[in-house]
């Protein structure tokens, strides 16, 4: 037992290093965009007011009106913070592909030199689910930093006649992009994250189904996901499928979506745990 | 050392073969030493295992003997030496008495012709 | 000893392995031959468990494989399987922090053995050093078996000559060896056993010596024989 934790712990550990080039550039993107977002999206909001009052001569009360007043809301909804999240979830998107199929594509084929390690072959499984979720709550520390530093920057460009004066916490919770990654509501945070660790274990166990069974694994695999993904989302859409709004109350709705969720989560782990051991192919 | 091997015959009957010569020509010495089965199996580049049933061979022809944890040695009983040499006169003989078979020559010339070579031979050394 | 037991394998339709049993020993040098087809090294596959098997069954030492046997037996394939960014050093490293039966003594004599330069990157050495390397990742494992797939595909004679070395050197020792090659010309003298397979059955299995001492033929005119069939 205690090998086995050590076992994944170097393991673990070994996996961050290789992630560790992809998740530093996404990093630094996210800084870097947000920066200049900070600093420009201000800048130019306030290029437009001053350009407005120097041509109409008209005083900062019209401009307001012409163009509203700024709040750091404004900042964040925009390209250069919103584009490195997409970037960030794309980019883990891919990587939960690329974490698996790297060991078999590319010059080398590292997968014979995993598969033949004397660990239980479940222990790489876990560190990867393990290094794709470090990764995602990286990135998002990397951004909620990020508005704690964009935050004064922004109010100092704004002048203080056309600035909202938002608190910090105001401005991330009128984002609804922000609630599905900051634990701003702890039961909806744990939710998110409970149906994305299903999602990354059904992801995962089609992977593998592929990698058992070649093409066949495919198609095997889309139709494990669909089943899958259909049997949690179910109860969700099932008022409006029945047509009766009244079937089901909320809570006991959240307790079939829990247990649903386990049951997929038990079910991919163990068919992932099968095909590891007996059904993979380098 | 440097031994070619044929690939249809056995290659401990080549080992042993090369060794008969060693000790028949003098260049291994009753007593020597023989080199350990896993260093002339790298040398000879043939599998260890078939340098232990050469060795084991020779060890039961009494060429060569074995005392617990030491290495082989070259017999040391000059009766097994004669022996050896006797046999492998022996041998030389039947193959070109062997070779001679299709030609039909008198004894005494093929006597002078053994001599010139022989002669040939030294004054080549 | 690793016993293979009326193994099948199909990819599709096709029939790869179609009933082997062999077994390789401990102490002796096996060669797995193919007269045509495939299969060699989907034998090794299965037997480290990279590959599912259709029936039969495989054994070490009479034990199904698992993971801890890989302390046990070691496997050298025929492709790059560390990390092309990893130096020779870090692969070494790699191995040291996963395996109780990697020998770090003995890795350090096989790169001096094959002259390998331990700071410069996998993907930088020439292919006959990444052969190299991956051969010092499975010898200087203390394992009781080492298989080998096709160990002198693509490598220049002089690599070819130190890794014959090998065979007979005591890098090997009293270790089972599994070895498959088509170039049967090079370890000729080396092997105790020949596997030879044809389409996917087992064509002959003898041992080398005996054939010569026996029928006075060598390993390559048995070969010729089921050729020429």
């Amino acid at each position: 037992m205690k090998k086995s934790l050590h076992n994944f712990l170097k393991f673990t550990n070994f996996e961050l290093e290789r992630l560790s080039k992809f998740l530093f550039a996404l990093m630094g993107i996210t800084f870097i965009a947000n920066l200049v977002g900070y600093i420009y999206t201000p800048m130019k909001y306030m290029g437009k007011i001053n350009e407005y009052i120097a041509q109409n001569s008209a005083t900062s009360e019209q401009a307001i009106q012409q163009y509203g007043p700024f709040s750091f809301y404004n900042a964040l909804n925009s390209f250069w913070i919103v584009g490195p999240i997409a970037l960030g979830i794309s980019g883990f998107i891919f990587y939960s592909f690329f974490i698996w199929y790297r060991e078999w594509f590319g010059k080398n084929t590292f997968a014979y030199r995993l598969l033949m390690l004397p660990i239980h072959r479940m222990t790489l499984f876990y560190s990867k689910l393990v290094v794709v979720f470090i990764g995602i709550f990286t990135l998002i520390s990397t951004q909620m930093i990020s508005l704690f530093i964009g935050y004064p920057i922004v109010s100092a460009i704004i002048e203080n006649t056309y600035y909202v004066n938002q608190s910090l916490m105001e401005a991330v919770q009128l984002h609804p992009l922000f609630l599905y990654l900051f634990p701003l509501d702890l039961g909806f945070f744990l939710t998110i994250n409970a149906v994305g660790l299903v999602v990354l274990l059904v992801l995962f166990t089609a992977i593998l189904m592929e990698r058992s069974y070649a093409v066949k694994g495919i198609v095997l695999g889309i139709i494990y996901a669909v089943v899958a993904l259909t049997l949690v989302l179910l109860p969700l859409f099932l008022p409006d499928l029945l047509n009766n709004h009244y079937i089901l109350y909320g809570s006991e709705l959240i307790i079939i979506e829990a247990i649903l969720l386990v049951i997929v989560a038990v079910l991919s782990l163990f068919t992932s745990r099968h095909l590891i051991n007996k059904k993979i192919t380098v | 050392m440097n031994v070619t091997f044929n690939k249809r015959d056995p290659i401990y009957l080549q080992v042993m073969q090369y060794f008969k010569r060693l000790i028949v020509s003098g260049e291994l010495n009753l007593g020597d030493e023989m080199p350990s089965r896993r260093q002339l199996a790298n040398q000879l580049k043939i599998n260890p295992n078939t340098v232990q049933r050469a060795y084991s061979e020779m060890e039961e022809q009494r060429l060569i003997y074995t005392e617990p944890n030491r290495p082989s040695r070259v017999t040391e009983d000059p009766a097994v030496l004669n022996q050896l040499k006797k046999e492998w006169l022996d041998q030389a003989v039947s193959k070109f008495v062997s070779a001679l078979d299709p030609i039909d020559i008198p004894l005494d010339d093929i006597v002078d012709l053994i001599k010139d070579k022989m002669n040939m031979r030294k004054k080549d050394d | 000893m690793i016993e293979l037991k009326n193994v099948h394998k199909h990819f599709g339709r096709k029939k790869v392995l179609d009933g082997i049993s062999f077994t390789a020993n401990k102490g002796e040098i096996t060669c797995l031959v193919g007269v045509n087809g495939v299969g060699k090294t989907t034998i090794l596959n299965a037997i480290m468990n990279l590959t599912p098997i259709k029936k039969g069954e495989i054994t070490i030492d009479g034990e199904l494989m698992r993971p801890d046997l890989y302390n046990k037996v070691a496997f050298i394939p025929d492709v790059a399987i560390m990390l092309p960014n990893m130096t020779v050093h870090e692969a070494m490293d790699f191995m040291k922090d996963y395996y109780v039966s990697w020998n770090c003594k003995r890795a350090k004599e096989i790169t001096r053995f094959f002259r390998l330069n331990l700071t410069e990157k996998i993907s930088e050495l020439s292919k006959g050093n990444q052969a190299k390397v991956n051969l010092l990742m499975g010898l200087a494992l203390d394992v009781d078996y080492i298989l080998m797939d096709e160990p002198f595909s693509g490598i220049d004679i002089f690599t070819r000559e130190q890794i014959t070395d090998v065979f007979s050197s005591r890098l090997v020792e009293d270790r089972g060896v599994l070895i498959t090659t088509h170039e049967i010309f090079d370890i000729e003298h080396l092997i105790d056993k020949v596997v030879l397979l044809d389409n996917g059955v087992i064509y002959k299995e003898f041992n080398a010596e005996e054939m010569r001492e026996t029928e006075g033929k060598s390993v390559v005119d048995v070969m010729r024989e089921a050729y020429n069939r």
